[in-house]
C-alpha cells in the first residue's frame, strides 16, 4: 500500500519537472487526473476517519501523498494552460490572482503537513480535526479558482 | 418602582431571550454573512453584489453600527424585516432578500439570530443603492409581487422528521433560492423545485434524477464536511453554509434535512 502512495508522489514530482516541454492540454488533463487522485485519497481517508474502514495505519500513506502533491501543485498551473487556451475547469483567476492562488496552495500544503503529523500518532482523535482542516483548504481554493462541478 | 419592574417584565415577555451561540449557527445556515459582506470586507457590513437579470442587488450593512447598520433597530424591526419583508419605514424589501423563506422561522430561532447579530462588530460602512431599473423598486411592483408570491408567517412547529427537514430547507436555509429556477418575475418555480437554479448562484439539481447514487451517509458527509461521494470538496456559498451552519447543527436536524431532500419527487 505505502509503496504505491510513494510512487504516486514520485510520479507527481517527476511530471511537474517537465511541464515546459509538455502540450498545454496535456498539462491541464494531468492536473485534472492528479486532483481526482487527491479526491480519492480524501475520500478513502474520510472512511477511516468516520470509522467505516478499519485502516488507521493507511492514513499516513494518504497524508503523505496529499502533502507531496501540495509541494508540487503550483507547477501544475503554468502560464498558457488556462481556460482561455485549453479545456480546463481552472478559472482564469488562477493566473490573474496568482498571489491569492499561491496562498491557497500554501494553506493546503500546511494543512496536509499537519495531517501527516497527526497520522504518525495513529490517533483518530488527532487525525479527525486535521482531516477536516485539509478539507476546508480544498473547498477554500475551489471557491475562487475552479469552475463549480455540474 | 413596581411599575418599572412590571414594565421590564412586559418587555421581556414580548421579546424572547435569544441564545447567541445558537444564533451564530443559524446565521451560518441562513448564509447571512455571505450576502451581507463584501469580498474581503468586514463581516456583515454589506457590499456583496448579486448580479441578476433584474440588475445588481447589493447586500446592505447589517452590523450593529448606528449610522450605517442596524444599530438603531429594535427586535420588532428585525421581526418585521424577516417575517414580513418590511423595512422600519414600512417599505417592502425586494425578494433579493429571501424573506419569503425567512418568514417561516420560529419566534425562538428569530430571537437567537437577532441576539447573535447584535454581537458582531459594528462597522461603519454606508450602503450603496441597488443598481436595478426603477420599475423593480416601485412600491407598487413590490406590492403586486408580494400578493402573488408571498405567504407570510412562521411555520407550524415540526411534529416529525420530514417536517423538521422542511422547516430548515424551506425556511432559514432558503435552499430553493439557489437550487430552484425562477420565473420571469424572479419567483421560484414550485413546479420545478430543486431541479437546479439560475445564475449567478446556480445551485445544482438536488432531485433524485441527479442524486440517486447518493446514500444517506453521503448526504450527511456532504452537509457535515463539504465532501461529495467522489472525495471532492465544495467551496463557494455552499461551502460557507456547511462550515458555519450544517456542520454545527445537531445530528437529528442534519438527518431531517437529508430525509427531506431524499423524499423529493424524482
Amino acid at each position: 500500500m505505502k509503496r504505491s502512495f510513494a510512487m504516486l508522489a514520485l510520479l507527481t514530482l517527476a511530471a511537474t519537472a517537465h511541464t515546459g516541454e509538455s502540450k498545454p492540454e496535456d498539462v491541464a488533463a494531468y492536473r485534472h487526473q492528479a486532483m481526482e487522485a487527491l479526491g480519492k485519497h480524501m475520500k478513502a481517508t474520510s472512511m477511516i476517519v468516520k470509522g467505516q474502514a478499519p485502516f488507521v495505519g493507511d492514513t499516513l500513506g494518504h497524508a503523505l501523498a496529499l502533502n507531496e502533491a501540495g509541494k508540487g501543485m503550483l507547477a501544475w498551473f503554468p502560464e498558457g494552460t488556462g481556460p482561455d487556451k485549453v479545456k480546463s475547469d481552472s478559472k482564469a483567476e488562477v493566473w490573474s490572482k496568482r498571489a491569492d492562488f499561491e496562498k491557497a496552495v500554501t494553506d493546503y500544503t500546511a494543512a496536509t503537513e499537519k495531517l501527516v503529523e497527526a497520522a504518525r500518532t495513529g490517533d483518530l482523535a488527532q487525525i479527525q480535526p486535521a482531516f477536516g482542516a485539509v478539507g476546508k483548504t480544498c473547498g477554500g481554493c475551489h471557491d475562487g479558482f475552479r469552475v463549480p462541478e455540474e | 418602582m413596581i411599575g418599572a419592574a412590571l414594565l421590564a417584565l412586559g418587555v421581556a415577555a414580548a421579546e424572547p431571550v435569544g441564545d447567541v451561540g445558537r444564533g451564530e449557527i443559524l446565521a451560518g445556515l441562513g448564509l447571512c454573512e455571505a450576502c451581507h459582506t463584501a469580498p474581503g470586507g468586514a463581516p456583515y457590513a454589506g457590499g456583496y453584489r448579486i448580479v441578476s437579470d433584474f440588475g445588481d442587488w447589493i447586500g446592505p450593512n447589517i452590523s450593529p453600527d448606528y449610522k450605517t447598520g442596524l444599530g438603531a433597530w429594535e427586535y420588532a424591526d428585525f421581526e418585521a424585516a424577516m417575517r414580513r419583508g418590511r423595512a422600519p419605514s414600512g417599505r417592502a424589501y425586494a425578494p433579493s432578500f429571501p424573506y419569503p423563506w425567512f418568514t417561516a422561522l420560529s419566534d425562538q430561532d428569530l430571537a437567537d439570530l437577532w441576539a447573535f447579530l447584535r454581537t458582531v462588530p459594528a462597522t461603519e460602512r454606508a450602503n450603496e443603492p441597488h443598481e436595478v431599473p426603477a420599475r423593480y423598486r416601485w412600491r407598487l411592483s413590490m406590492g403586486v409581487w408580494r400578493l402573488l408570491y408571498f405567504d407570510a408567517g412562521p411555520a407550524e412547529p415540526p411534529t416529525d422528521a420530514l417536517e423538521r427537514g422542511a422547516y430548515w430547507v424551506e425556511g432559514l436555509g432558503h435552499c430553493g433560492a439557489c437550487h430552484t429556477p425562477r420565473n420571469a418575475l424572479g419567483a421560484p418555480r414550485r413546479d420545478l423545485a430543486f431541479t437546479g437554479g439560475d445564475p449567478p448562484h446556480a445551485g445544482p439539481d438536488l432531485t433524485a434524477a441527479r442524486m440517486s447514487l447518493w446514500t444517506p451517509s453521503d448526504w450527511e458527509t456532504f452537509l457535515r464536511m463539504g465532501m461529495d461521494p467522489g472525495g471532492d470538496f465544495v467551496g463557494g456559498p455552499m461551502g460557507h453554509l456547511i462550515e458555519h451552519g450544517t456542520a454545527k447543527l445537531p445530528d437529528e436536524d442534519v438527518r431531517a434535512i437529508v430525509g427531506y431532500f431524499r423524499a423529493l419527487p424524482p
